[in-house]
């Protein structure tokens, strides 16, 4: 373990891209410990791609990730294996593995990466379902879930081998005000019982008003942060038009009333 | 990485009034819980007090596998009929360790299903299957019907579509069924020779392999090639329609998928085989051929013999079945794709099963059609 103070997650000068296409560059900031973070921009400007960058789908033609104190940009085979056991991502769609009940789903890395006995097992799955409040569909397979709980499950198996930290990528797509503010919920209620850091992508405000601390906003023409802080701060005070368009949803100049 | 904490230990001592302590303390984690597990059971193993403590207090990090570990503990999972307390246990694990309860444990243990007895399965088993039947009749019909419709109406075709498939399940097949076709007339003339030969009848070993491979492999072979190929390919494509959503879509703009989708694949795959399964003939006479050239009968004798025993009925009969497998191929490998459940195995499941259903249908219904080609004497 490393010290509290030091941050979560530290990203320096990154410059992200697909073969010559640059998605985004000069990308520097960091997580700060237990806290819910945010990346936040509109469609297109890079937010998931960032993420995928983040967690090591991807490696970036320069800067470098710090997560928990260790590159993943530059780890390779054991040093990689122990830096993504840090932290576990929950997809947009969920990425449940469809044959798979529930319960199987978040036993699967248990099974893997633990040689706990199956009792433990099988209590830690119900612990977790029971902390996304997700244990009425412990047996069911993910083709009979709705959308938030197919989310939930996926954080559940996200949580399943204790990760300091949780990604979540676009967390409200696809749902409706309720089970969205309910998920909103539930991230601030694991954010402060168990102290994991979060950081979500999204472009749901009212989400971003709901759990944010801080946020980063990127922009698609600069390809780059354009705004750092806690998000009614930015609403209120950011000098960029921007930033004040998105956070008070006003269409931008020159498109069709 | 840097650990500064301290794995996990487990100590045992006995307090006087026969009470039992266990003191817990490191680092609770995944790996220092299973090594806790283990030593815990062992060090209450035939442990007969009155009652046993669990002290908690020096517990520097606990994560869920940990909590797993305390409640199994205290519910009395490694010392049976003890009454358990536990002590000193911090806020936040605390929490955690009250999500979980005495009963949790108990569900938890594994039940096996109570056993079918004999004539449920055969009822559960007969209702599958007539279900089956059920839809491969709805099938049948629908199919029917549109071809039907679309005989009275060619207009409705999308030929471009339908040239898509020829292609598809047809040039692109031709390599394969070469070289099947090929290789099979030239074992089975290798394999009589020797045998005819001891009556001094080689010259009947081209009769053999052409009037079998008119009459029968070459039709079985093109359309088990076309089963592998394209009736999998069917399947696989409409179940990955209706898996999302697209057959759906398809009925709400009016269209039903069998007149939309099935019949270019029907009528595509049933126009391809008898031109596949001549082809297939052609070349495993040809496969023939050579092997009795390598023992010295000349090309002008062989073809002399070739129309002597082949009849044109025997050519008919071959290309009628390859049209009536074709028929079989396509039609099975669409109506799997349309049977497609959800899941991600489903359409893996519906591939296969248009395959294996294909080849049995062939089977069956070649040997059907020699019984009936015997009896009618063709």
């Amino acid at each position: 373990m490393t010290t509290a103070t030091e941050n979560a997650i530290e990203v320096r000068g990154l410059r992200a891209a697909y073969g010559d296409n640059v998605i985004l560059q000069n990308i520097g900031f960091s997580v700060r410990r237990g806290e819910v973070f945010v990346i936040l921009g509109g469609s297109g400007c890079g937010k998931s791609t960032l993420m995928k960058f983040m967690i090591g789908l991807y490696r970036p033609t320069a800067g470098e990730i710090l997560i928990g104190g260790e590159d993943i940009a530059r780890a390779e085979g054991a040093d990689y294996l122990r830096i993504l056991r840090r932290f576990g991502v929950m997809y947009q769609s969920g990425a449940l593995f469809g044959s798979l009940t529930v319960r199987e789903n978040v036993k699967l890395p248990l099974d893997v990466f633990t040689r706990l006995p199956e009792q433990a097992k099988q209590m830690i799955v119900l612990l977790k379902l029971r902390l996304v409040g997700l244990e009425q569909a412990i047996d069911k397979l993910p083709s009979e879930l709705s959308g938030g709980m197919i989310k939930r499950a996926a954080i559940a198996r996200a949580m399943a081998l204790d990760p300091e930290i949780l990604f979540l990528d676009e967390p409200s797509a696809g749902l409706d005000p309720v089970s969205s503010a309910s998920l909103d919920d539930l991230i601030n209620y694991l954010s402060a019982s168990l102290g994991i850091t979060f950081v979500v992508v999204t472009h749901e405000l009212p989400s971003i008003y709901a759990i944010a601390d801080r946020v980063i906003m990127l922009d698609k023409n600069t390809k780059t942060i354009i705004a750092e802080g806690p998000p009614e701060r930015l609403r209120d005070q950011d000098q960029n038009p921007l930033v004040r368009q998105f956070f008070n949803r006003k269409p931008a100049a020159g498109t069709i009333p | 990485m840097k650990n500064p904490l301290p794995t996990a230990f487990v100590e045992y001592r006995e307090e006087p009034g026969n009470r039992g302590v266990l003191v817990v303390g490191g680092r609770l984690d995944a790996s220092g819980t299973t090594l806790l597990w283990n030593r815990t059971t062992a060090l209450l193993a035939g442990k007969k007090n009155a009652s046993l403590q669990v002290d908690a207090s020096g517990i520097l990090y606990c994560d869920a596998a940990g909590i797993a570990y305390l409640r199994y503990l205290s519910s009395g999972g490694m010392s049976p009929g003890l009454p358990v307390t536990l002590t000193g246990l911090d806020e936040k694990s605390r929490r955690l360790f009250d999500l979980l309860t005495d009963a949790d444990l108990e569900s938890l243990r594994p039940r096996a299903l109570p056993p079918r007895s004999f004539p449920e399965e055969i009822g559960a088993g007969t209702v599958d299957a007539l279900r089956g039947d059920r839809e491969t009749v709805e099938f049948i019909g629908e199919l029917a019907a549109a071809l039907w419709h679309v005989i009275l109406h060619p207009r409705l075709l999308r030929w471009k579509q339908i040239l898509t498939v020829f292609e598809k399940a047809g040039v692109n097949a031709l390599p394969i069924v070469a070289l099947i076709s090929f290789l099979v007339g030239l074992i089975i003339a290798f394999q009589s020779v020797p045998q005819l030969a001891k009556y001094g009848a080689q010259i009947y070993v081209i009769n053999m392999v052409a009037l079998v491979m008119i009459r029968e492999l070459g039709p079985i072979m093109t359309a088990i090639a076309l089963a592998g190929r394209s009736g999998s390919a069917f399947a696989a494509e409409l179940g990955t329609m209706k898996i999302n959503e697209e057959l759906n879509a398809l009925k709400t703009m009016g269209l039903n998928p069998v007149s939309f989708l099935v019949v270019e694949r029907v009528i595509a795959g049933t126009l391809v085989t008898p031109l596949l399964t001549v082809y297939s003939m052609f070349l495993g006479i040809l496969g023939g051929m050579i092997i009795m050239h390598t023992f010295d009968f000349s090309t002008t004798t062989l073809l002399a013999q070739l129309t002597e025993a082949v009849s044109i009925n025997d050519v008919l009969i071959g290309v009628f079945k390859g049209f009536f497998f074709g028929l079989l191929v396509s039609g099975i490998g669409c109506l799997r794709g349309l049977q497609t459940q959800s899941g991600a195995s489903a359409v893996g499941d519906s591939t296969t099963r248009a395959v294996v259903s294909s080849i049995i249908a062939i089977i069956t219904w070649d040997a059907i059609f020699s019984v009936l080609l015997y009896i009618l004497k063709i």
